[in-house]
């Protein structure tokens, strides 16, 4: 397809004003926006040597490209710093490089997931990035703004705007930006992306569309076995999780947790092939619930229904800080099934095989 | 007191790259269903597929169509692939296709 690469400029006297332009032009997600002048996008462009029509992916049924330019404006209004761009490029590229129309997708669902950005590697220490106490909340300004420049991409960009192609009924508050570290440095567990094939020295992101999260309280167990059977009564019971039953999930290990299971020998394989056996209900039961479509029939009763399609489906990533015994649990929709990418040092080789 | 005149602020729109007219054209209308081959695409949500039946069996009393032939897509919210918009052309001269729940 021919685009018109370059993106238009607006002029405006003061700052105040460009804020409320923003708004005015339909640009933001609700919040006001950093304004995207031309030298901040330069800046971002500037930090990842981006040329600012490179073109980064298109999405075929939106017909819209994604230009670094575009992602640089997007960028800078979320409140991105220029080093945290390599972040914001790199969860891009997990799309493109997974199905580009999974951008469409995720937004014309009805049951409203969020974008999650898990990060693993040096650059969660670099960029200062929360990895422990109040890992979904606000406060951390990586976290909060890498979250948000996805958002904004996708409002921006591919016009993913809220009751227009974005169908989302009851809407989710991730949809604001889910992007969190994994806590590698107190893990009893080798980190998320090597588990993955990854070098522990190179950076990623690993992307997934995700339904709200659910914190797990099991605060008094004494056994890893406690602490399991908690996560898989969670996994059975969790909105429309066993319905789906093709999707990954991710299982956030709060701290006393992920001590707790590591102290009693328990290494990610064993973990998920204990919670997969434990995490299902019968077809009957969920018939009645509505969850799956149908009357009970004989041997509903006794046919399982698995929460997740395999054990190593089941995502387990240290997370969270110590101030209390909690896990969060996370169901993968469709869209985008947990997509690991490296967070690129270099778009030399991008630019060529893009040629 | 006199104030310098500020230079303007240049604002770079954040906006998707639009490619131009679409390249894709609509194919002619049949000037008359009778004795078409219909082709149904379930969008794959769950009661899709009645609706659809019940459409045709409407459809199917007033132009008794040759053939009915169905087909579902992998996911709601993606284009179907290359196989199934393959068998439509093969075996279908109009298709009706919709949403369930």
């Amino acid at each position: 397809m021919a685009y018109s690469h370059r993106a238009r400029l607006y002029e405006v006297d003061e700052t105040m004003e460009a804020i409320e332009d923003c708004f005015r032009y339909g640009w933001t997600d609700g919040l006001p926006v950093v304004p995207p002048t031309l030298d901040r996008v330069e800046a971002m462009l500037d930090y990842v040597s981006l040329d600012p029509e490179q073109v980064l992916g298109e999405v075929p049924v939106r017909r819209r490209a994604l230009t670094a330019e575009h992602a640089a404006a997007n960028a800078v209004m979320a409140g991105c710093l220029p080093e945290y761009f390599p972040v914001v490029l790199a969860t891009m590229d997990a799309m493109f490089q997974h199905d580009p129309n999974c951008i469409h997708e995720a937004s014309a669902a009805t049951n409203s997931p969020g974008i999650l950005i898990l990060v693993n590697g040096p650059i969660r220490n670099e960029i200062e990035l929360n990895c422990t106490g109040n890992l979904f909340s606000p406060g951390h300004r990586a976290n909060a703004t890498i979250g948000r420049a996805i958002r904004l991409i996708l409002i921006n960009v591919f016009e993913q705007r809220p009751n227009v192609l974005d169908r989302g009924c009851m809407g989710s508050l991730t949809k604001f930006g889910v992007c969190i570290g994994e806590d590698e440095e107190r893990s009893p567990w080798e980190p998320f992306h090597v588990s993955r094939g990854f070098n522990a020295r190179q950076s990623t992101v690993t992307v997934a569309t995700v339904q709200d999260p659910e914190m797990l309280g099991n605060r008094y167990g004494i056994t890893a076995e406690s602490v399991m059977d908690a996560t898989a009564d969670a996994m059975s019971t969790h909105g429309l999780g066993i319905y789906l039953n093709d999707a990954p999930w991710f299982w956030v290990v709060g701290h006393w947790h992920a001590e707790m299971l590591g102290a009693q020998g328990w290494d990610r394989r064993r973990i998920q092939e204990y919670v997969f056996e434990k995490a299902w209900r019968t077809r009957a039961q969920m018939k009645r619930l509505g969850a799956v479509n149908g009357v009970v029939e004989t041997g509903d009763e006794n046919t399982r229904i698995s929460a997740a399609p395999s054990p190593e489906s089941i995502l387990i990533l240290k997370g969270g800080g110590d101030s209390g015994i909690y896990s969060e649990l996370m169901m993968n929709y469709h869209g985008l099934p947990a997509i690991t990418v490296p967070i690129r040092d270099s778009w030399d080789e991008f630019r060529a095989e893009s040629r | 007191m006199t104030t310098a005149t500020q230079p303007k602020i240049q604002l770079v729109d954040p906006t998707g790259a639009d490619p131009g007219p679409s390249p894709m054209m609509l194919s002619d209308r049949p000037l008359d269903l009778r004795g078409k081959r219909l082709g149904l695409l379930d969008n794959s949500k769950a009661n899709s597929d009645l609706i659809l039946r019940a459409i045709s069996n409407i459809l199917n009393d007033e132009f008794e169509f040759a053939e009915v032939f169905y087909i579902k897509k992998h996911s709601a919210s993606l284009p179907p692939k290359p196989e199934v918009m393959a068998e439509l052309h093969r075996h279908a001269d109009v298709v009706v296709t919709g949403i369930g729940d």
